[in-house]
């Protein structure tokens, strides 16, 4: 298990937004993180990045507690993610966004990079190489040049998702990446995370498309009202009835 | 850019054949003005550009490598510029110090803590009449010196603070399109993506933070040098905001633009000799303007225009 | 003459009601603005200081000094709506950055144009009351004193009056409470942020006019008290007018007991660690609302 989840908990000034949740993420694989809306995933994904502090329980990855260590700390341990309300970098054009990815393996500081020192001048050339495969691989490449902000929606997905690749991690995490997307840019990021996984990243996401999750998963977990209610393939996943429950609102059990 | 590169090299030259031209006229003497204060608000650039933290005591820093100066070499009998190396560390030591609780503060938050630090220094300045000679200001101060060579014609001053100037531009530049250049880009636009690709915020908040301390210092030193006086209004206030406007009205992030803004500022004074006293009341208006109407300033606009006419005729 | 320790204590409490209600005033005039546009006005000191220098010019002229008083509020607050309207409304991408450089570039604004008008000299003006000085446990102060606490509980109540009673003010409360729907529910929003500023720069010139008899004001007394009066709103709750007042009398008193008891070297830091440290303790800030 890449990433592993134990007793994660977190409580809101009263509200309990997430309880007692424990999970692995095995590499390699595509895990889904679904259930209905407010049901704590974000909350989760959010503990697991860095980005809120739970009130209990820990985090593994690659081994190494999680707890600890800051978002920018956890980036560097090669736990990317993407966001589901797009943030790219306005002031930057399309290439440079790609290329700030690319910041934990580059060893420029300020002196260096103030004298344009050898070890300056790698960085880039490997930042730009880089940067330009994963445009190339989202099939951005001719955007390179030109200023992020004005990207169509469907685009500046596929940019977050590049810059999210291009630092080579092990453990993307993807938040709602379907969100807003047509059914055909949808499918291409079917084949995207295909992609990615093919690639040797593992993949955790959450999600709201449903159809979407049961093609691309290797493994589903089910959250509700803060808790694991099931865990398994999609077909077990799609058959559980505590599962049909919690969506349709049917007691079923 | 290549042409970008080009059109600094010119300048460059063209800078130092001007006196040839000039000889010894007082725009020699309001060039090196201008050639001091391009290394302070090019650190302004950096913290509130790129970085996009919204400091207010660039005028504080200034103040500070001047008076440190002015006191150790003047009181002290230390070099020139030994007091000038002086001032810088110990500049960015406070800025280290203030930085560390105040950055992390947002928006509002930090203009005013900036703005209370702008305050307090200068009080300090005013109160301390025993070291800094208090409101009437630093007379006599010693005049730059390098081994046993001193500084005394404009000329000399002229051709050594455009040549530091020029370099600090070009460190500037370098950092900027470097991965600390694209670091506070990315903490400006959006810290909390910034974070989730492994930028340390603090780290690249606080180092911008500290190397405009530093640039500020040193203007300040050869300020004090040159014009052989100071006095607690270099660290008002209003000095910080001119050099934010110099910044902006030239051109926020394009490291050359504050050349074009510390020229046109430097020069109003002189050119509207007359109406000295509205200088308050002009700058006030320019910034306004400026914000409003043409953010980008004056390069940044130009280069937009540019932008946008290569695209038409790309079709 | 023998001061006792109860007489010194006294005199130091009321100059810090006194300070503190000028900046309770600032403080109050920026949370109107700031619960109106979500703009911390950087420029409201400036009103205190055009305040107290108009009213001293007019009655110099001959004005009586009720009469000058009124005027110089009025005036003010249409200085406050020119504001709005010429350096607020036309902007067209609002942010943070660009409010506070905004602001501030009025401010220097401001501060040019009473340089001009009255130079560097400090201005004082008559207290509004025949008997100059009171005493009180063998305490003397300016009667004025007791005109500067009391403007602060008039203008506070009116201030409460105005925003729970009136349909303008209560328009004014939905504008801050909620604009987009406010918006929806056919209130003029713009308007109420021009209204927001005119109340802001009266309220600010009212501070400064009733405080001018026993201070001096200069040209550029504002930025000081713009940065006390912010600290003031910190302390007390970014937007909360209760907060406003508590939190200016806490500085006024602070800095007064600390100027008398210790040394006058604190005062002003005073204003800036208070702030520092509840921003450190709390660097979220204690903002209500988005800070986009």
């Amino acid at each position: 298990m890449i990433l592993t989840v134990d007793g994660l908990t977190k409580t809101f000034e009263g509200v309990t937004a997430a309880t007692d949740v424990s999970f692995g993420v095995a590499q390699h694989s595509i895990t889904a993180l679904i259930g209905p809306n407010g049901a704590g995933k974000t909350t989760i994904f959010n503990m697991v990045s860095g980005l809120l502090k739970p009130t209990a329980g820990t985090m593994r990855f690659k081994g190494e507690p999680l707890n600890a260590l800051k978002p920018h700390e956890r980036a560097s341990l090669g736990l990317a993610r993407t966001f589901q309300i797009i943030r790219p970098f306005a002031e930057m054009t399309v290439l440079e966004n790609v290329m700030v990815g690319y910041h934990r393996l580059m060893k420029t500081g300020l002196f260096s990079a103030a004298l344009r020192l050898s070890v300056t001048r790698r960085d880039e050339a490997n930042a730009r190489r880089r940067a330009m495969e994963e445009l190339d691989f989202i099939g951005l490449t001719r955007r390179a040049g030109q200023p992020s902000g004005n990207l169509p929606m469907g685009e500046q997905r596929m940019l977050e998702i590049a810059r999210a690749l291009v630092s080579d991690p092990t453990l993307v995490l993807f938040d709602e990446p379907a969100a807003g997307l047509n059914q055909t840019e949808t499918n291409t990021l079917v084949q995207t995370l295909f992609k990615v996984k093919e690639r040797g990243i593992t993949i955790l996401l959450v999600e709201h498309d449903m159809s979407m999750v049961m093609q691309v998963s290797d493994r589903i977990i089910v959250i509700n009202r803060g808790q694991k209610l099931a865990e398994g393939t999609p077909d077990e996943v799609r058959n559980n009835c505590l599962v049909i429950e919690a969506y349709l609102g049917k007691e079923t059990c | 850019m290549k042409r970008t590169a080009l059109f600094f090299i010119l300048f460059a030259v063209g800078i130092y054949l001007l006196p040839l031209l000039l000889k010894g006229s007082y725009w020699m003497h309001i060039l090196v003005i201008i050639g001091i204060y391009i290394i302070g608000a090019i650190g302004v650039d950096l913290v509130v550009g790129f970085a996009g933290q919204i400091s207010l005591c660039q005028a504080s820093f200034f103040g500070i490598g001047a008076y440190i100066s002015a006191i150790l070499s003047n009181t002290y009998g230390f070099p020139p510029v030994l007091a000038l190396l002086i001032g810088v560390v110990a500049t960015s030591a406070i800025a280290l110090g203030l930085g560390l609780p105040v950055l992390r503060l947002r928006g509002y938050y930090l203009a005013i803590a900036t703005l209370g630090f702008g305050l307090i220094v200068q009080s300090i300045f005013v109160t301390l009449q025993d070291i800094t000679k208090g409101p009437d200001g630093f007379r006599n101060v010693v005049p730059l010196s390098i081994g046993g060579y001193v500084f005394r014609e404009v000329t000399e001053y002229y051709y050594l603070v455009w040549t530091i100037s020029i370099f600090i531009l070009l460190l500037t530049r370098n950092v900027v399109s470097s991965r600390v250049g694209r670091a506070l880009l990315a903490l400006r636009g959006d810290d909390v993506a910034a974070s989730s690709v492994g930028i340390d915020i603090t780290k690249y908040k606080t180092q911008a933070f500290v190397l405009s301390a530093a640039y500020a210092s040193l203007a300040g030193s050869l300020y004090a040098h040159y014009n052989r006086f100071i006095s607690p209004q270099v660290a008002d206030l209003s000095n910080s905001i001119t050099m934010i406007i110099m910044a902006v009205l030239g051109g926020i992030r394009t490291v050359y633009g504050v050349i074009i803004g510390a020229a046109i500022m430097k020069s109003i004074p002189e050119l509207l000799e007359s109406i000295l006293d509205y200088q308050m009341i002009i700058t006030g208006i320019i910034l306004v303007v400026l914000l409003l109407y043409m953010p980008q300033g004056l390069l940044g606009t130009a280069g937009s225009i540019i932008a946008w006419a290569r695209r038409r005729r790309a079709g | 003459m023998e001061h006792s320790y109860v007489s010194q204590a006294v005199q130091f409490l009321f100059a810090g009601l006194s300070t503190g209600s000028i900046y309770a005033l600032v403080a109050l005039g920026f949370n109107i603005i700031y619960n109106v546009n979500l703009l911390v006005n950087l420029a409201q000191g400036e009103f205190v200081m055009l305040g107290a220098l108009t009213m001293i010019s007019l009655y110099s002229r001959g004005l009586p000094l009720g009469l000058a008083f009124g005027v110089t509020t009025l005036v003010v607050g249409v200085v406050g709506i020119l504001f709005d309207r010429l350096a607020i409304r036309p902007l067209k991408r609002p942010s943070i950055m660009l409010m506070i450089l905004l602001t501030l570039g009025a401010s220097t604004f401001f501060k040019g144009l009473a340089l001009v008008a009255w130079g560097k000299d400090p201005y004082t003006a008559p207290t509004f009351s025949k008997t100059q000085s009171i005493s009180v446990l063998n305490a003397t102060f300016s009667t004025q004193t007791l005109w500067v606490i009391g403007t602060l509980i008039v203008v506070y109540v009116l201030l409460q009056l105005f925003l729970d009673r009136t349909i303008v003010g209560k328009a004014m409360k939905a504008c801050s409470e909620n604009p987009r729907a406010a918006g929806l529910m056919g209130i003029n929003v713009k308007r109420y942020i021009m209204i927001s500023f005119f109340l802001s720069g009266a309220i600010g010139a009212v501070g400064g006019m009733v405080v001018s008899p026993i201070s001096f004001m200069v040209y550029d007394e504002g930025t000081m008290l713009g940065l006390k009066g912010f600290a003031s709103a910190v302390l007390g709750g970014v937007g909360s007018y209760p907060g406003a007042v508590v939190g200016g009398l806490v500085l006024g008193l602070l800095e007064s007991f600390s100027t008398g008891y210790i040394s006058s070297i604190f005062k002003d830091i005073l204003a800036f660690l208070a702030l520092l440290i509840i921003l450190i303790l709390k660097p979220s800030g204690l903002l209500r609302r988005r800070e986009d």
